[in-house]
């Protein structure tokens, strides 16, 4: 099941908001929306820092795009299978809040010695505005 | 771990590997060569017995069956020592047992006929079946690398010379879907030519669980692991379009299911249009709507059973579209709302075709039913049909149009074999033209209101002419009734004119005189408060002898 989600604060207050608070970017597994901080944190097989410089923005069309870079190399602190439904999330580990989940594709990681997890770019936009009728 | 790298430089020279098994009976001797010339400093010879052709796989038990080896990726580097009738195989999904081999072949090296060829294969219980195969190097007693994966149901080999780059292409890729489960993973060398033929392996590397072969030992540095992120789906094997809808839904498109079993749709609300093209083997389309159906269409359903449209509600229904029904076995329309159009086209086998309307229809036109058994419209509401229009019904058995309302027009044409065309109307009936009815037995017409042109053309054959007028008539033009038996006016009646004001009583006498074939002395026209009173009189003739005196 794809999973991609977004808190309150992200759509009241934009990409800023979490430029400016998200430290972390991870690998999660199965994760909800509804999921407790604590319950998400559980769910974290690999993770890497997160700075305000990593967030990139630019305009396309009307729209905004926002690019965050990805991490390489990272050393994976849990295992998947390709039956588990992994995704990327970016949060606040002080704030305890989590920003962005983006749905990844599943497959199995290993957690062995040696082995290393790269986490793509995020890229998404803030569309323009669109009225109900 | 999902790679393994095997050199054989940790086993003992002369002994077979230890940690290797036959996963079947064997018809070859294993052994460790020294030889510096090679990776790790040694080889694994694997040496046929016999001249027989024997089943087998020498699996490493290291690498545990299981849902890791499911898939998997082998890379191999070998040579054969001589020329003969031989085979070195790479062996997936190994299970199974002695006569009932089960295991994916990926055949690198294999003499067939005077070719080599790279193969793909299976046994299944013991049942072989070759999937592919394609001409590979032939350089006996030089070194060659051959790699055969399983990803899912695709299996890929390729087979290249040592000595050049691996291609980029593979030699086969097909699809297989027989062995799914995760099994060992091997290696064998078969011999049909000569006891003593000879095959030699390098090294033998295998990454499992999605991971490639390795080229090398793998070290401490681990397995790069890449994560990619969804960004689109793309269903191309969708079985059932299955549409429950509680609020509006503008379109439903079900476009391309060759194969689809059912495409049921069912709206509880507003649903401006349906459409179902390109249901060539569908089995059943069937709309329960109950609300608003702006058009359905069913196109191209050649071989629909049965095609069905029940509407419960008093919505509007535009257009109900049906063509190219070619072997179509009903069409069934039940319409409690209003019906601006049926159209049902090229109905070439159809058996029966009923419209059941009890609100406004505005036009039933059927075309083209040449083995059409009955055509029945029944309007038992006093709604407006303004046109009933019934074309090249070549074998119609009966057209009966029976009308409590009113009808503008009633045309029948090009009915050559017409049984009877029988028009009862009780309201006005501005035009009934029968062309062309060269046979039909009998033109009837029964009219109690206005009725302003009555036209029999070419009515050749016609046995009778009947027009029975109990109300106003304007004009009766009976034309070229050469053969027509008998035209019978009654005698009684009125007649008028839209400018009845304006005739006299001889002008009456001259029209009806002209039209009855009679002397206009012989009518007494009488006017009256509602029109003109017409009776005939057998003339007096006052005989008036001459008188002579002799």
């Amino acid at each position: 099941m794809a999973v991609n989600y977004s808190h309150s604060d992200f759509k009241r207050y934009g990409p800023d908001r979490a430029q400016q608070n998200a430290d972390t970017i991870a690998l999660v597994v199965n994760p909800v929306k509804s999921d407790s901080f604590a319950a998400f944190q559980a769910k974290i097989i690999a993770q890497d820092t997160l700075a305000s410089g990593d967030w990139n923005f630019a305009p396309d069309g009307e729209d905004l795009q926002v690019t965050i870079n990805g991490k390489s190399g990272i050393d994976p602190s849990g295992t998947a299978a390709d039956t588990d439904d992994i995704a990327v999330a970016v949060f606040d580990s002080v704030g305890e809040t989590v920003y962005l989940v983006q749905d990844a594709t599943d497959r199995n990681i290993t957690n062995d010695t040696g082995d290393t997890l790269n986490i793509p770019a995020l890229v998404f936009y803030v569309r323009e505005v669109t009225p109900v009728v | 771990m999902p790679q393994y790298f095997n050199d054989f430089t940790q086993y003992m020279v002369g002994s077979p590997p230890h940690d290797f098994s036959d996963a079947y009976s064997t018809g070859t001797d294993k052994q460790i060569i020294n030889d510096p010339d090679n990776t790790g400093n040694k080889f694994l010879e694997l040496t046929a017995q016999s001249a027989a052709f024997d089943r087998e796989a020498y699996t490493w038990d290291a690498i545990v069956p299981g849902p890791e080896t499911t898939n998997y990726e082998i890379l191999a580097k070998f040579r054969t020592k001589q020329e003969a009738v031989d085979r070195t195989w790479l062996c997936g999904s190994v299970g199974g047992s002695d006569g009932a081999e089960t295991m994916y072949v990926g055949a690198a090296d294999r003499r067939s006929g005077q070719s080599r060829v790279s193969q793909l294969a299976k046994y299944v219980s013991g049942s072989f079946t070759e999937l592919g195969s394609v001409d590979s190097p032939d350089a006996i007693q030089q070194w060659k690398r051959g790699k055969f994966q399983k990803t899912g149901t695709t299996l890929r080999i390729k087979t290249w010379l040592d000595a050049d780059p691996e291609p980029s292409t593979w030699d086969i890729e097909l699809t297989d879907t027989s062995l799914s489960s995760g099994g060992k993973i091997g290696l064998a060398y078969i011999s049909q030519t000569n006891a003593g033929d000879k095959a030699e392996f390098d090294f033998f590397a295998v990454g499992t669980n999605g991971d490639p072969a390795p080229t090398g030992p793998v070290g401490p540095g681990g397995d790069e692991q890449d994560v990619t992120l969804v960004s689109g789906q793309q269903i191309t094997q969708a079985t059932a379009v299955d549409v429950n809808q509680a609020a509006a839904i503008n379109a439903i498109v079900a476009s391309q299911q060759t194969q689809s079993q059912a495409t049921p749709v069912q709206q509880v609300a507003a649903l401006s249009s349906i459409d179902g093209q390109q249901a060539t083997e569908a089995e059943q389309g069937g709309v329960a709507l109950t609300a608003l159906l702006g058009a359905v269409e069913a196109q191209q359903v050649t071989q629909a059973v049965s095609v069905e449209i029940s509407t419960a509600a008093v919505m509007d229904i535009t257009a109900v579209l049906l063509e190219q029904v070619t072997q179509a076995q009903t069409v069934t329309v039940d319409q409690v709302a209003q019906a601006a159009a049926v159209i049902a086209q090229q109905l070439t086998q159809g058996a029966p075709l009923s419209t059941e309307q009890v609100a406004d229809l505005a036009t039933v036109v059927v075309e083209q039913i040449t083995q059409a058994q009955a055509v029945d419209v029944s309007i038992v509401r006093p709604d407006d049909l303004t046109v009933a229009v019934i074309e090249q019904l070549t074998q119609a058995q009966s057209i009966p149009t029976s009308q409590s309302a009113k009808v503008t027009g009633v045309s029948a044409e090009s009915r050559t074999q017409a049984q009877a065309a029988a028009v009862a109307a009780e309201y006005s009936l501005v035009a009934v033209t029968s062309e062309q009815i060269t046979q039909a037995l009998a033109v009837e017409i029964l009219d109690g209101t206005g009725l302003n042109v009555v036209t029999l053309e070419q009515a050749t054959q016609a046995q009778a002419a009947t027009v029975t007028l109990l109300t106003l008539v304007n004009g009766i033009p009976a034309e070229t009734r050469h053969e027509v038996s008998t035209i019978a006016t009654a005698a009684t009646m009125l007649v008028t004119a839209n400018e009845a004001q304006q005739l006299t009583e001889a002008d009456i006498a001259d029209i009806l005189g002209s039209a009855m074939q009679l002397d206009p002395r012989e009518l007494t026209i009488t006017r009256t408060t509602a029109g003109f009173h017409v009776r005939r009189t057998t003339p007096t003739y006052r005989l008036q002898f001459k008188h002579s005196i002799h």
